[in-house]
């Protein structure tokens, strides 16, 4: 009897034991679960404070990542470094870096994705500036991924070229493809409306309308649909004229100032990894002269107040390293939107609206026959493929010293033609070639989804 | 006699409690991961005679500019 007990004590506890197998979970603590719009709000607050902070690195990156985008193109002479501490000598030498901001950005994407999809709350007005600016973001996102890891768009040929793996819900398991290039941009341009259908206009949100439309605009730009380009960019620039010559000497050089012809910027608040950022870029700027072609270039025009403002007699650039979008590029891509629409006196009128208010003496206006000769630069075709012409070689150099050490030559190159060029560092010459544009889509990524996911050409395991 | 069986059945019965209580018998240390993230990066080439020679060019427009 006494054994009999026993036998059946120790089966019982046998079982009981075993079958306890997670005893030692424990609920995971200080975790919400997001439910209502304010607790949704926190995802979105913590990319918006990662920009005023300048500790961003994809959505409006800090200085540093424009900086990066600088060291890629062709305004600052590599050859001519003293030194190359931290910084890429060339695209070719930054292969593996350039991998990160895609998962960056897609980990953003996500949290837009997580709001959009499961927020109940979508009628009140903190869920309403949320969703608006979820879906912004997003496309921001997506877009700053395209320009980066896509051929540069060429409408005849986007269906047949590589897009994105668009994600458009919070799915963990989900694992999608790489689309087309053209149904990648549909995809984008979706979101942006979706944006603008809330139309944002809490300033705390920082993707207000108005930044969208710009964004929209620069979308349109790229994608060369030029009269939406125009539609957008004439929009944005009547709310943020542009600045006058004095005002942009004072200006250009505000380290965290958001000045009147500024629709979004990246570093408005101190902090202390921002302030890192801030001061490596403006030391890494300073390690290469400016290139001698964009030297005799601003010498062509004498009184331009920005020749004084970008660099020294050393060649060593002045300009604050910054990022942010202005309305003096939006004026630029309503000029080239237009010499693309083959109306030129549109396009000289916006050309001469900035040039104008950058010349300071003896200003005379450009007309069809007094604009000068092609300038000779490494961008020989215009994004079309097609050769410069006097109109758009003019507003292409215009950009090209307005939008000087702000991340845009880089795109600017990729966009008209991927031209190749060369520069020597330690005995050894790197040519940026046309694959380079292209940065890789993560390793990682691609061995995660054999067969979905195809590489850009070029990169060697 | 009875003892023994006793024995057999406890150690029979503890070994099989051991061996249902391993619900994960495949887990085992992650298996040292051999593959890499990165590319190969290019290596770039050495300069031939006229590379250097617009190299030197370079340079000394560079130094008559500046130091002009």
């Amino acid at each position: 009897m006494k054994n009999k007990l026993f036998i059946s004590i120790y089966y019982g506890l046998m079982i009981l034991l075993t079958s306890c197998n997670n005893y030692l979970d424990v609920k995971p603590k200080g975790k919400i679960i997001p439910e209502t719009a304010e607790d949704f709000s926190t995802i979105i607050h913590y990319w918006l404070d990662q920009i005023e902070k300048g500790k961003d690195d994809v959505i409006i990156p800090n200085p540093e990542e424009t900086t990066t985008l600088e060291m890629f193109a062709d305004d600052l002479n590599a050859t001519l470094a003293n030194n190359f501490s931290y910084t890429s000598i060339y695209a070719g030498s930054a292969i593996n870096k350039n991998q990160t901001p895609y998962k960056t950005l897609y980990s953003v994407i996500k949290d837009c994705n997580m709001i959009i999809g499961n927020m109940d709350d979508t009628e009140s007005d903190l869920g309403r500036t949320l969703l608006g600016t979820a879906w912004s973001i997003r496309s921001i996102c997506y877009y700053n991924l395209m320009q980066r890891y896509c051929e540069p768009y060429q409408p005849e040929t986007a269906q047949e070229t590589l897009g994105l793996p668009l994600v458009d819900d919070f799915d963990m398991e989900a694992k999608p493809a790489r689309a087309n290039l053209k149904e990648t941009a549909e995809f984008i341009e979706k979101g942006f409306r979706n944006a603008l259908s809330y139309n944002v206009s809490n300033e705390d949100f920082i993707f207000t309308s108005s930044v969208t439309k710009a964004y929209l605009a620069r979308f349109f730009f790229w994608t060369q649909n030029w009269s939406n380009a125009i539609t957008y960019a004439k929009e944005v620039l009547e709310e943020y004229p542009m600045l006058e010559a004095d005002e942009y000497v004072e200006a250009i050089n505000q380290k965290q100032t958001k000045t009147h012809n500024v629709i979004i910027r990246s570093f408005t608040m101190d902090d202390d990894i921002g302030i890192m950022n801030y001061s490596t870029a403006q030391a890494d700027i300073k390690s290469r002269p400016v290139d001698r072609n964009l030297v005799e270039l601003f010498a062509a025009t004498d009184n331009d107040v920005r020749r004084r403002c970008n660099f020294d007699s050393k060649r060593i650039v002045n300009k604050i390293i910054t990022t942010k979008l202005r309305s003096e590029e939006l004026c630029l891509i309503i000029a080239e939107a237009y010499a693309h629409l083959n109306q030129e006196t549109d396009a000289l009128s916006y050309l001469n609206q900035l040039r104008s208010k950058r010349i300071t003496q003896d200003y005379v206006a450009y007309t069809i026959d007094n604009l000068p000769d092609v300038f000779q630069q490494n961008i020989k075709t215009d994004a079309t493929g097609a050769p410069l012409t006097k109109l758009m070689s003019a507003i292409l150099c215009e950009r090209r010293k307005e939008l000087f050490v702000e991340g845009d030559r880089w795109f600017e190159l990729k966009r008209n033609g991927r031209p190749e060029f060369w520069v020597t560092a330690k005995g050894k010459k790197f040519i940026t070639e046309k694959y380079l544009y292209t940065f890789p889509i993560p390793k990682a990524d691609i061995r995660l989804f054999p067969g979905l996911l195809i590489q850009n050409p070029g990169y060697i395991e | 006699m009875k003892k023994i069986l006793y024995i057999l059945y406890f150690i029979l019965t503890g070994s099989s409690t051991l061996l249902i209580s391993c619900d994960e018998p495949e887990e085992l240390t992650p298996k040292v991961d051999d593959t890499s993230d990165y590319y190969l990066l290019p290596t770039g080439s050495i300069l031939n005679a006229q590379d250097r020679e617009e190299v030197q060019a370079l340079w000394d427009e560079y130094n008559n500019a500046i130091n002009q």
